[in-house]
């Protein structure tokens, strides 16, 4: 994980960058970022956070957990990682309705019917969750009197603003040239 | 003056100590025996120290100052939120206690944020009322001068702490004490609280030195001592019922019910509330008890 700091003294920042990484390294995400970069204006006062999460932080597809086949007009699927059964179960039966999914086996699973893209139901999204506890991470990290707090997502990662004043229009320019540094598709 | 010290050393023989404290007109504050060991929080007046230190070195024990044990200090957090604790300030009280002192960790109710910071008439006054201060306030120069500037009523002693490693003009500052997200045990950190303490240590001593040119009728010790003797105050709040502090004590008992009492303890000739003034606190319901000086009680320096 690399993570920047800016607008601050030198001091000021390299302090900020260590309790950046620090905290991260303790929550165990610094694995899954691969950029955090904090931008400080304390003039206004505001603190921008542009987070971009690691390529390998996808969501957890049927296709990836499963290994599946047609048998007579069924599918059946049989489920490599015990952890994931009950999702497994939840997602199939959502899909096709629980009449339809029939558990036969404690890792083995029909379908009463055939259906290819069965291997692209998205059962975790671990990115989501990375997501979440990024951003509860980073109100441990951010000053706390800075309540109010602006995102703008994208899909592998995101940009907060957080102040203690009301949202003015510098916010959105710095925000702005955030997100041409760091690319991405933007409101996901 | 008295002053405050910790005897560490063997069980054996140290009723032997204790008769000398006794005998030099010092005060045991406190003992602990712990299996072989004991440690012995005592009072004594400086210039009786040479004696005891040979009694010390006969009995083979330790003897360590703890230059803060008559005072009860603040550590002020900007909140009580994770942010803030429990590093720096947990750290802070920890370091203090070692050398005696009894810390309150107070947590402002809106001390965060650079536009929205505030330190309210109470909340001063809470502070007040201990015999020193160390202020935590976070990591960005600009934020901490800004709440420096509200600090400006006080008139205790105080110390501000934040991350950048020097401040210009303002001399009662200690850097490297930002925010922080482990325990400060590294050789570097403990430095830097020792810094805290001696710039804390320079400063009371100023206060002490005043209080010694119009000294108090009875010194704060002495008082405590008369207090516990004649006034069960047991089942009171924490295992330290009376807290001293450099022109006074803490009377951790109810304003109402215990402040009549507590002024008519005899102390030597006099009745403690014609030698003190006693008021509620405005931390919680216990008494602080504010000592007169020699001069106002008529006796003269």
């Amino acid at each position: 994980m690399e993570v920047e700091v800016r607008g601050g003294t030198r001091e000021e920042n390299e302090s900020l960058r260590k309790l950046t990484e620090e905290i991260f390294k303790d929550s165990g995400l610094a694995k899954k970022q691969s950029k955090v970069l904090i931008v400080v204006d304390i003039g206004i006062p505001a603190f921008y956070v542009g987070i971009k999460f690691k390529k390998d932080v996808e969501p957890i597809k049927v296709g990836d957990i499963a290994s599946i086949r047609e048998q007579s007009g069924k599918t059946k699927l049989q489920i490599n990682e015990e952890r994931y059964y009950d999702q497994v179960i939840e997602k199939l039966g959502t899909f096709y309705g629980k009449e339809n999914v029939e558990q036969s086996e404690r890792n083995i699973i029909y379908i009463n019917s055939t259906d290819e893209n069965v291997r692209d139901i998205v059962i975790y999204d671990l990115t989501e969750e990375i997501r979440e506890r990024t951003i509860d991470v980073l109100w441990s990290i951010l000053p706390e009197g800075f309540k109010v707090r602006h995102f703008k997502h994208f899909e592998d990662g995101f940009i907060l603003v957080s102040t203690d004043i009301p949202q003015i229009r510098e916010f959105y320019n710095v925000i702005e040239d955030i997100q041409k540094e760091f690319g991405g598709s933007w409101d996901v | 003056m008295f002053k405050m010290h910790l005897y560490k050393g063997g069980i054996y023989r140290h009723d032997e100590f204790i008769e000398a404290i006794e005998d030099l007109g010092g005060i045991v504050m406190q003992k602990t025996p712990m299996q072989t060991e004991v440690d012995i929080v005592f009072a004594i007046p400086e210039y009786d120290m040479d004696y005891l230190k040979k009694i010390i070195k006969k009995l083979k024990g330790e003897l360590i100052d703890i230059p803060f044990g008559d005072m009860e200090i603040a550590i002020v957090a900007p909140s009580l939120s994770r942010h803030h604790l429990p590093h720096p300030v947990c750290d802070m009280s920890e370091f203090l206690r070692r050398y005696g002192s009894t810390t309150n960790i107070v947590g402002l109710a809106r001390g965060y944020g650079k536009t929205i910071f505030q330190i309210s008439d109470k909340e001063k006054r809470i502070v007040s009322e201990h015999d020193a201060a160390i202020f935590s306030f976070g990591m960005f120069e600009e934020c901490i001068l800004l709440k420096e500037k509200e600090l400006k009523g006080l008139t205790l002693p105080y110390v501000l702490c934040g991350g950048p490693g020097k401040i210009e003009n303002v001399s009662n500052y200690v850097g490297n004490l930002g925010r922080k997200s482990g325990r400060m045990r590294g050789p570097e950190e403990i430095k830097t609280l020792e810094e805290v303490k001696n710039l804390l240590l320079e400063m009371v001593d100023d206060v002490r030195e005043e209080i010694g040119k119009d000294p108090l009728i009875f010194p704060p010790v002495y008082v405590k001592r008369a207090i516990e003797q004649q006034w069960d105050l047991s089942g009171s709040l924490g295992d330290n019922p009376v807290v001293l502090h450099l022109d006074g004590l803490r009377i951790k008992k109810p304003f109402d019910e215990y402040h009549e009492r507590i002024s008519k303890t005899k102390v030597g000739e006099y009745e403690l509330g014609k030698i003190s003034t006693l008021k509620k606190s405005n931390m919680n319901d216990t008494i602080i008890l504010t000592l007169k000086t020699k001069s106002e009680v008529g006796e003269g320096p």
